[in-house]
């Protein structure tokens, strides 16, 4: 074998590589994002974060095990990451207390909770009046200060703040009953 | 735990809107509780999920407004993704064009009713008359024409009662409510035009395309709205414009006479008036109001507490609302003696979305430790009665007596409200309010006939009970009685 066929077959090894981790990481990723939400303040963190664990794992990818939990394995850079991170944010009401911050990254990494996917949401997104399902995905939409949306509603704040968490709730009991329905079958 | 109020807490960690305080309570539940962590979590992964869905979404609507090439989120997204980003995009694009070059249909919806309250006629532009109310009771067959969420062309919207209140969103998400007995008739051909006969009406006006500025007529005024917040009154005779945020231009009927009035300014607009505006001092919070405390759940002392516009006699009035995230407390200092009778008096009205059967409630505690942060026991509750006059302040009193119960103890008082209508929404004002005591013997205690009887001198009666002045005038009125 000359060393221009040896090139090109470590090459074509690289891309089989690369697609193999965005195929596992475009499947775990979502899981990866909704981990982190409720570790750090903000959504700005959860990207910043899902971006350097991303990374991280494509350069240790080599030492990922076949056969074993790319879902874990991710998790838990992920958790490292979140917590390299949480150390560079200042201290403010957002920032839980240490004690707090590993009984939730605990329950999260657990398997026992349910995970809300994106199938479970959009119908019940759709079972929403259209002006409410707008309201609700625009407040959650990048870029948009939510307290500058209230101050335009024409509502108070909190007015306004009581509708978005109605909402929530209201979709939280539609999600969370269209995964019992599918875990019972 | 109440689930209720741990929920509260945790949208408000989501948005990055909690207090210190919140956070410290949420921590502590996060401790104890697995079912507090799982409810948690459970919010957290619908706020991703959520952002995720917005996020494409958001693709589509960044190309509809600049139609510009479609902009691709910071984040590294999958290159699958991109491609059925681009293709949905593409049709969103589409989508959009077609219905951006389509003429202008007569009867199309312009805006959408994004809440309503009691009685309301609505006349469409094709002189359709519909008569609508909120109540349950008082549906009519055009219920679903005027009900939240519908959509509406042009045409005139009357409150035929004063608790009655509308709020529409135009397309554009500029929004205008009125309140109380009010005519308003709104349009958009391209130019958003609207005609306010009487009454009273708020308005939060996203900025509007160049050269077509957002039109308001009254009887007495023209005004001119590039992109603001403000407030109108308009009565035969007369217009008051008050600009909380922005510019709005007014021009005046009798005369045209031109006005530009900026943040925080306020004119009227009438025949022989000056027209010129006045600045309305700056709302002030709870922080920087003396002696009262904003005691709610939320702790907030950066509410608005008092504020000029609405005023009652020319100085600042104390702004109530329904909802639980205001409570103002005043700890008076005084110590509570059996067979004290406290008298209130104050003047207060109902302003936007109080409804006729809301009241204000003043309530005197008393609490375990004599601490405003105490354990409260409420010994007296005066209410206002209900509105007699929606829009126009109104006088109210109450009194109540102390018992051997509260002796001993300090007084605290409460500006509080009453719901009536159901939702937490009301907002009311009030000023002068005033607190006095007078003395009365305890019942039981030897008075001065008593010794009289009993053959004992009294050579320095005390004097008949007279009244003291607790809160009122200069006296406790934290900056709202008189400044």
């Amino acid at each position: 074998m000359d060393d221009q066929s040896a090139e090109k077959r470590t090459a074509s090894n690289d891309d089989e590589r690369y697609e193999a981790f965005m195929r596992l990481l475009v499947e775990h990723e979502p899981r990866v994002r909704s981990f982190l939400r409720g570790l750090l303040p903000t959504w700005h963190d959860v990207e910043e974060v899902t971006q350097e664990a991303s990374l991280i794992a494509w350069r240790k990818f080599d030492d990922f095990e076949d056969g074993t939990s790319f879902g874990g394995w991710l998790l838990t850079i992920a958790r490292f990451e979140a917590l390299k991170h949480r150390r560079r944010v200042a201290r403010s009401p957002l920032v839980f207390a240490d004690d707090v911050w590993d009984l939730l990254a605990e329950d999260a990494c657990g398997e026992g909770g349910q995970q809300i996917r994106r199938r479970h949401l959009e119908p019940c997104l759709a079972k929403l009046k259209p002006g409410q399902r707008d309201l609700l995905l625009h407040v959650h939409s990048p870029g948009v200060v939510m307290r500058e949306v209230a101050l335009l509603s024409g509502k108070s704040e909190q007015a306004f703040y009581k509708v978005i968490q109605r909402l929530r709730a209201v979709v939280l009991a539609c999600v969370t009953k269209a995964i019992a329905a599918e875990n019972a079958k | 735990m109440n689930h209720s109020d741990l929920e509260q807490r945790i949208g408000a960690w989501l948005d990055g809107r909690i207090s210190e305080a919140e956070s410290e309570t949420l921590q502590q539940e996060l401790r104890e509780s697995a079912e507090a962590r799982a409810t948690f979590e459970s919010y957290a992964q619908l706020d991703a999920v959520i952002r995720e869905v917005a996020d494409t979404e958001s693709v589509g609507a960044i190309s509809r407004g600049s139609g510009s090439s479609v902009s691709i989120p910071k984040r590294a997204t999958p290159p699958y993704a991109r491609a059925l980003l681009a293709i949905a995009a593409g049709i969103i694009i589409a989508l959009t064009a077609v219905l951006y070059f389509q003429p202008m249909k007569a009867g199309r919806n312009i805006v959408r009713i994004k809440g309503l309250n009691g009685t309301l006629t609505w006349i469409g532009d094709g002189g359709q008359i519909v008569q609508g109310s909120s109540s349950p009771q008082m549906r009519t067959r055009w219920s679903n024409v005027l009900s939240e969420e519908a959509e509406l062309p042009g045409g005139t919207i009357e409150g035929t009662a004063p608790d009655s209140w509308f709020e529409l969103e135009f397309h554009d998400g500029s929004t205008a409510t009125i309140f109380g007995d009010s005519i308003l008739t709104f349009s958009d051909q391209g130019q958003k035009e609207l005609r306010l006969k009487q009454g009273r009406f708020s308005a939060s006006v996203v900025p509007q395309p160049a050269g077509e500025p957002m039109l308001i007529h009254t009887p007495a005024a023209h005004l001119k709205v590039v992109g603001t917040q403000f407030d109108v009154e308009a009565a035969p005779e007369s217009t008051m414009l008050y600009v909380r945020e922005g510019k709005v231009q007014i021009r005046r009927m009798s005369d045209g006479k031109t006005v530009d009035v900026s943040t925080g300014h306020r004119v009227v607009a009438a025949a022989g008036s000056e027209m010129l505006p006045q600045l309305v001092a700056p709302d002030r919070t709870w922080a920087q109001t003396p002696v009262w405390e904003n005691t709610s759940n939320s702790g907030n002392q950066n509410l608005i507490a008092t504020q000029e516009t609405r005023d009652y006699d020319g100085t600042r009035n104390l702004l109530l609302s329904e909802e639980p995230a205001s409570l103002p407390v005043q700890d008076t200092g005084y110590t509570i003696r059996s067979g004290d009778k406290f008298e209130i008096r104050y003047v207060w009205m109902g302003d936007n979305w109080w409804t006729a059967k809301d009241q204000i409630a003043i309530k005197l505690f008393t609490t375990d430790n004599d601490l405003i942060s105490g354990t409260r026991t409420t010994f007296a509750t005066m209410l206002s009665g209900t509105s007699i006059t929606a829009g126009t302040y109104e006088a109210a009193s109450g009194s109540a007596t102390a018992t051997a119960t509260e002796a001993r103890k300090r007084l605290f008082v409460a500006i509080d409200t009453q719901d009536g209508g159901g939702e937490l929404e009301g907002v009311a004002r009030l000023d002068n309010f005033q607190l006095q005591v007078t003395h009365f013997p305890e019942p039981g205690l030897p008075r001065l006939d008593d010794f009289q009887l009993q053959g004992i001198p009294f050579p320095d009666p005390p004097p008949p009970p007279a009244a003291e002045i607790i809160i009122g005038g200069n006296i406790r009125n934290g900056d709202f009685n008189e400044d």
